[in-house]
C-alpha cells in the first residue's frame, strides 16, 4: 500500500501530510496545491493509476495438467446432439437410454460441444451407459470437476481388502464398516462373521441389526450359531433380523422347528383329495383343505419371530397363521399335501381362511425366491373373477418369473383387449424394449379396440392407462407410422370424466414420445455409415 | 445458361448458374464455411431460453412450407396455431415474422434459420414471393432514406440560435454539475474512506442524480459502478482510490477543454456523456471500408438499459471497433444483427477520439462468411503493450479487444487464467468457464474476449477452425 492510499483510508484531515507520494514518475507531474491538498491528491492517485494500468505485467502461470489425448471415436452428427440435448434437459428424458444404445451400437461419442450438459445433467441410473460416450475429453475433463468424477471410468475395486482391514473395522465410521463388511463377507465370509461376533457386545442395537443383516449375503449353517444366539437379543430388531435369516437356513433349527409348526397348521383335509366325480372332473381336483391355527402361542413362537400381538384389526388366528406359512418355503406344501402349486392355491381359496393363506404363500415365494410358486400366484390373481386391488407385492414377485412366462401372460391379455385383468397388465413394465414388430402391432391393436371402449363410454380397467406410456418407450420403430395414426381424443365435456381425462392424458404422453422417437430414428437412419 | 465463376479467397472458386450456388471442387468444410453458421451462432440470436428451445423444435422440416431463398433473402410459412410468414434478410440476418410474438427475433425465425443451417438443401432457389420482395424492398429503402437525411440535412437561421442557446445552457448544468462532484469527492478524501463501509447506497445515488440532472450522465455512471466497492473485495480502498482519481483527472480535463487537442476533447465531451450525432459520425472523415471479423458480443445491463457491445476487427485495416446497440427491454430488437464468428465486408465510421474504437457500420455488402481463425491473434505480452499505448492516448480507456493465440485455460479455485506458451496468462473473470475448458481440451486456442485491465471477459473461441460463442445470457 503507498503513501496515497493511506492517507485516503485515513482522510487527509486526520493525516496531515504535506506531499504523500504514490510511488510512481507522476508525482513529478503533479504537486499537491496545498489549498486544494484533497483534489490534488484525488489527481496524483488517478494519474498512478492510469500509470500503474498502462504498465502492467502478466502473471505466470504453468498449465499443470497434460492435454487430452486424441479421440478414438467419430463423433455423432448434429441432429442427434440437438436431441440428446433436449432429453439432457429433462424434455423426454425417457427416450435417453435408447439414444445412449443407437450410439454405441455405432461406436460413437458425443460431440464436445454436449460435453459440459453431459457431464452436469446425466442422471445417476445412466452414468454406466454414458460414460463410453464420453470420448477421451469427456474422461479428460471429469478431473477439473468433483461432480463430474463419474465420468472418469475409474471404478472402486471392490474384490480387494486393504492391508489394515482389521483396523479399519475397528476404527471406521458405521457407513465405512458396513461397506468393508459387505466386502469382507463377499472374500472370506468366516471372518466377516467372526468380526460380527467379536462386535456384538460393544455395539448399538441399530449397528447390531445392520451387520446381521449383512451375513444375508452368503449365508451358511455356520452363521448358524450366531444367529440362533440374536434370537436371544434384547433388541426386537436384531432378534427380527436372526429369525428372518434362519429361516432361509433349512437346517437350522428354527427352520426345523417352522417346518414342523406348519405342517400341523396346515394339512389336508380328512377327506384328502376325494376323487374327482362326474362334473368336478374338468374343473380340476377337489383338494381339501384344512387350517387350525392354534389359539394361543408360546414363548419358542415369539423367540423363532412371530409376534404375539397382532397388528390392528387383523384376527390373531389369522396373522400366526398367515406368518407361519410366510416363513417355510413354499415347496414344502408340493411335499406334505402331495399337489401341485396351482391345486393348493385353488384350495386355499375355498377355505375360510384364503386371504391369510395366500398372503402367506405370496411371502413365502418372495423370501424364497421360488420361481414357479411365483407364477402359480400371478396365475391365481389373473384367474379372480371378481377384481381385487392388485396386491402391492405384486410387482415384486413378478420380478421372480421368468421372461418367457411373463410374456406369454401379457400376450394373452393382449388377446383378451379390454377384458385382460389388471394382474396380467401388471407383466408389461417387465418386458425389456424394443419389442418385437409382431408384438408391438399386437399392442398396438389391442390399444385400438382399448380407444373404442374409451370412446363409446364403455368400462375400461384403468390398468391399461399405465402401460401406455411405458409402450410408448418400448414399440418397435416399425410400427411407429400406424402407431401415430390420430387417436380419438374426448370433446370438452367429455375431458373431465375420470376415465376419459386419463385416457387423453396418456395417449398425448404416448403419441408426444412417439413422435420424439422417430424423430431421433429418422436421424439415426440418416447417419452415414 | 449462363455460368458465372465467383473467385473465394484461397484461389477456389465458386460456380454461380440460374440454378443457385454450386459448391463443386469444394470440399465439404469450404463449403461449410462460406456460407452456413453454427445452430450455437444462431441460437445466440434468440432473446431468452425459452424462445430458444421453441426454435429448436420449429428448425425442422416438417412444419414448414413453401420454403424458399434467393440471392438476397429466405423464407417460409410455418403451420402453428396460423399460417405464419417467416422471411429473413440475407446480409445482416434481420428477421421478420407475421406472427403475434412480442419477441425478437420469434421462435419461427429461428426455427427457420436453424433449418437453413441444417438442411440448406431444402430451400429452393426460386422467385421470391411478393411478401418477401416488398420486404427487402422497404429495407432497402429505409436505409437509403438513412443516408439521406445524413446528407441532407440545412438548418434554418431559428434552429442554428435554438440550438446555441440549448447548448449554453446545457454547458452551465454541466459546469455546476463538475463543481458539486470536486466538493463531493474531495469531502470523501479529507474524511477518509474509513468510513464508507458503512453508509448506505443513498450516499453515492444523491450525488449521481444530481449529475444526471445536471446533464453529465456519464459521471453519473461512474460514480454508480463504484457504490458498491467498499467492504467488496479485500483491495477495495485501492481499487475505489484508482476510479475516484480516474474520475477526478477527468473533472479537471473538463474544466479545462478548450486546452485541450480537439480529440482529447472529444473523448472528454463523450465521457462526461454528452452524445455526438449518428448522423454526423456517419458523414464523418474516419470511414473505413474492409473485411470486418465480429470477435464476440455481449450484453451489459445498467439501469434498465441493455447495451449489447460487439468487437470487430479489420483484415487489411487492422483497425479495432466496438459497435453499441441499445435496448430497454429483451423483448425490444437491437437493431442490426452481428453474429460473432462471422466476416462481412462493410464501411465502418468512427467516433471522432484520441484512441477511435467506438464506431457505426455505414454500409454492408453481401451476406456474412463464417471464419476458420481469429484475425490479429497475438500474445499476452502484445496485449498489455497494445492496452498500455491505447492508455496512453485516452487515459479513461475502460475497456479493449483482446484476440489471443496460443493460450490455454487453466482451471482453478479461486480465478481462472489463460495462460500462453511462455507462462504468461491473464485472469478470467470470476466464475467457471467449462465451454473454453472443453473445447480447448488443454490444446492452445484462439481466444477473443474483452480486457478490462484486470480480467479478460471471454466472448469467443477457435478451435480446429470453428468458431464457438462463449458468453451467453443465461447462465448455464
Amino acid at each position: 500500500m503507498n503513501r496515497i492510499e493511506q492517507i485516503a483510508i485515513v482522510g487527509t484531515d486526520k493525516a496531515g501530510e504535506a506531499d504523500p507520494g504514490s510511488g510512481t514518475p507522476v508525482d513529478a507531474l503533479l504537486p499537491i496545491a496545498p489549498e486544494e491538498k484533497e483534489w490534488s491528491l484525488l489527481q496524483r492517485a488517478g494519474a498512478s493509476a492510469v500509470y500503474r494500468l498502462a504498465g502492467a505485467r502478466p502473471i505466470q502461470v504453468a498449465p499443470s495438467t497434460a492435454p487430452t489425448p486424441s479421440e478414438t471415436r467419430s463423433v455423432c452428427p448434429a441432429g442427434i446432439s440437438l436431441l440428446m440435448r433436449s432429453m439432457l434437459q429433462k424434455e423426454h428424458a425417457e427416450v435417453l437410454p435408447e439414444a445412449c444404445r443407437l450410439i454405441e451400437e455405432r461406436t460413437s461419442r458425443l460431440p464436445f460441444t454436449l460435453l459440459p450438459l453431459v457431464l452436469t445433467a446425466t442422471p445417476e441410473a445412466m452414468r454406466n451407459t454414458m460414460q463410453p460416450l464420453l470420448g477421451e475429453r469427456g474422461r479428460w475433463l471429469a478431473q477439473f470437476n468433483r461432480d463430474w468424477a463419474w465420468a472418469s471410468g475409474q471404478t472402486e475395486d471392490s474384490a480387494s481388502i486393504p492391508q489394515n482391514a482389521d483396523a479399519l473395522w475397528d476404527e471406521g465410521s458405521p457407513s465405512e464398516r458396513r461397506q468393508l463388511l459387505a466386502r469382507m463377507r463377499g472374500t472370506d465370509s468366516a471372518r466377516a462373521r467372526r468380526w460380527v461376533e467379536q462386535a456384538f457386545p460393544k455395539e448399538k442395537a441399530e449397528q447390531r441389526a445392520v451387520f446381521l443383516a449383512v451375513l444375508g449375503t452368503g449365508l451358511s449353517m455356520e452363521d448358524e450359531a450366531l444367529l440362533e444366539k440374536a434370537l436371544d437379543d434384547r433388541s426386537s430388531a436384531v432378534r427380527e433380523e436372526a429369525a428372518a435369516l434362519l429361516a432361509l437356513l433349512p437346517e437350522s433349527r428354527l427352520a426345523v422347528r417352522m417346518r414342523d409348526r406348519a405342517r400341523a397348521i396346515l394339512h389336508l383335509a380328512p377327506e384328502g383329495r376325494a376323487p374327482a366325480k362326474g362334473k368336478a372332473a374338468s374343473s380340476g381336483s377337489s383338494l381339501s383343505l384344512n387350517a387350525e391355527p392354534p389359539e394361543g402361542i408360546d414363548k419358542t413362537w415369539e423367540r423363532d419371530g412371530i409376534a404375539a400381538k397382532p397388528p390392528q384389526g387383523v384376527g390373531k388366528r389369522a396373522f400366526w397363521l398367515e406368518e407361519v406359512i410366510s416363513r417355510v418355503p413354499p415347496d414344502l406344501w408340493e411335499a406334505s399335501l402331495e399337489a401341485t402349486p396351482d391345486e393348493i392355491l385353488e384350495a386355499a381359496g375355498k377355505t375360510e381362511w384364503k386371504g391369510s393363506i395366500q398372503d402367506g404363500l405370496m411371502r413365502a415365494a418372495l423370501l424364497f425366491h421360488d420361481s414357479p410358486w411365483a407364477v402359480s400366484i400371478w396365475d391365481n390373481e389373473i384367474a379372480r373373477t371378481k377384481p381385487i386391488p392388485l396386491p402391492h407385492r405384486l410387482e415384486e414377485l413378478l420380478r421372480l418369473v421368468p421372461l418367457p412366462e411373463i410374456e406369454k401372460r401379457v400376450t394373452r391379455a393382449l388377446q383378451d383387449a379390454t377384458r385382460a385383468s389388471a394382474p396380467a397388465l401388471a407383466g408389461f413394465p417387465f418386458l425389456p424394449g424394443p419389442w418385437s414388430l409382431q408384438f408391438s402391432r399386437r399392442y398396438v391393436e389391442a390399444l385400438r379396440k382399448v380407444e373404442t371402449a374409451v370412446a363409446q363410454k364403455e368400462k375400461v380397467e384403468e390398468t391399461w392407462f399405465g402401460t401406455v406410456e411405458d409402450a410408448a418407450l418400448k414399440l418397435s420403430p416399425s410400427v411407429f407410422p400406424e402407431a401415430l395414426i390420430p387417436w380419438w381424443e374426448p370433446s370438452e365435456e367429455a375431458r373431465y370424466q375420470h376415465t376419459t381425462h386419463e385416457w387423453k392424458r396418456v395417449i398425448n404422453r404416448f403419441t408426444e414420445i412417439l413422435r420424439f422417437r422417430q424423430e431421433l430414428a429418422k436421424e439415426i437412419d440418416s447417419w452415414p455409415i | 445458361m449462363t455460368r458465372t465463376k465467383v473467385p473465394l479467397e484461397n484461389d477456389k472458386h465458386v460456380v454461380l448458374d440460374e440454378t443457385g450456388v454450386s459448391f463443386r471442387g469444394l470440399s465439404p468444410l469450404e463449403r461449410e464455411a462460406h456460407l452456413n453458421l453454427t445452430q450455437e451462432q444462431i441460437l445466440a440470436l434468440a432473446p431468452d431460453p425459452a424462445s430458444a428451445a421453441a426454435g429448436r423444435k420449429l428448425g425442422v422440416q416438417k412444419t414448414w412450407n413453401n420454403l424458399g431463398k434467393s440471392e438476397r433473402a429466405l423464407w417460409g410459412e410455418c403451420q402453428g396455431s396460423a399460417l405464419y410468414q417467416t422471411r429473413s434478410d440475407f446480409t445482416n440476418l434481420a428477421v421478420k415474422c407475421s406472427c403475434p410474438s412480442r419477441k425478437f427475433p420469434c421462435k419461427h425465425g429461428i426455427g427457420l434459420l436453424l433449418l437453413f443451417a441444417s438442411s440448406p438443401q431444402a430451400f429452393a432457389s426460386t422467385a421470391e414471393p411478393e411478401w418477401v420482395a416488398s420486404w427487402i424492398s422497404k429495407r432497402s429503402e429505409t436505409s437509403a432514406k438513412k443516408e439521406a437525411k445524413a446528407v441532407e440535412k440545412v438548418e434554418t437561421p431559428e434552429d442554428i440560435a435554438a440550438r446555441e442557446k440549448r447548448s449554453a445552457r446545457r454547458e452551465r448544468r454541466v459546469e455546476e454539475g463538475l463543481e458539486g462532484l470536486q466538493l463531493f469527492l474531495s469531502d470523501i478524501i479529507r474524511n477518509g474512506f474509513a468510513g464508507l463501509e458503512t453508509k448506505g447506497p443513498s450516499f453515492w445515488e444523491v450525488q449521481a442524480a444530481r449529475l444526471v440532472d445536471a446533464q453529465a450522465p456519464g459521471l453519473a455512471r461512474r460514480l454508480r459502478s463504484v457504490a458498491d466497492l467498499p467492504g467488496s473485495r479485500s483491495d477495495w480502498p485501492r481499487k475505489l482510490l484508482d476510479e475516484l482519481g480516474r474520475t477526478a483527472l477527468l473533472v479537471s480535463a473538463a474544466h479545462r477543454l478548450d486546452d485541450l487537442e480537439p480529440v482529447l476533447k472529444e473523448e472528454v465531451r463523450q465521457q462526461l456523456g454528452f452524445t455526438v450525432a449518428q448522423e454526423s459520425v456517419l458523414r464523418g472523415p474516419d470511414a473505413v471500408q474492409d473485411h470486418w471479423t465480429v470477435l464476440g458480443q455481449w450484453i451489459e445491463e445498467y439501469e434498465r438499459l441493455r447495451t449489447q457491445r460487439t468487437w470487430l476487427a479489420g483484415e487489411k485495416s487492422q483497425r479495432l471497433a466496438l459497435l453499441l446497440q441499445f435496448s430497454a427491454a429483451p423483448n425490444i430488437p437491437f437493431g442490426e444483427s452481428f453474429i460473432p464468428g462471422t466476416r462481412f465486408e462493410g464501411i465502418l465510421s468512427f467516433f471522432p477520439g484520441p484512441y477511435p474504437l467506438r464506431a457505426l457500420v455505414r454500409e454492408r455488402f453481401g451476406e456474412p462468411s463464417r471464419i476458420q481463425h481469429l484475425p490479429r491473434a497475438q500474445s499476452v505480452a502484445d496485449l498489455f503493450a497494445r492496452f498500455g499505448n491505447a492508455l496512453a492516448q485516452n487515459p479513461w480507456l475502460d475497456r479493449y479487444p483482446a484476440v489471443l493465440t496460443g493460450a490455454v485455460p487453466v482451471p482453478a479455485e479461486g480465478r481462472w487464467c489463460l495462460a500462453a506458451r511462455d507462462g504468461a496468462a491473464v485472469p478470467l473473470t470470476a466464475g467457471e468457464h467449462w465451454k473454453l475448458l472443453t473445447l480447448s481440451g488443454g490444446h492452445p486456442v484462439e481466444v477473443a474476449g474483452e480486457w478490462n485491465g484486470e480480467a479478460l471477459l471471454p466472448l469467443g473461441m477457435v478451435a480446429e477452425g470453428r468458431y464457438h460463442i462463449l458468453w451467453s445470457q443465461d447462465p448455464t
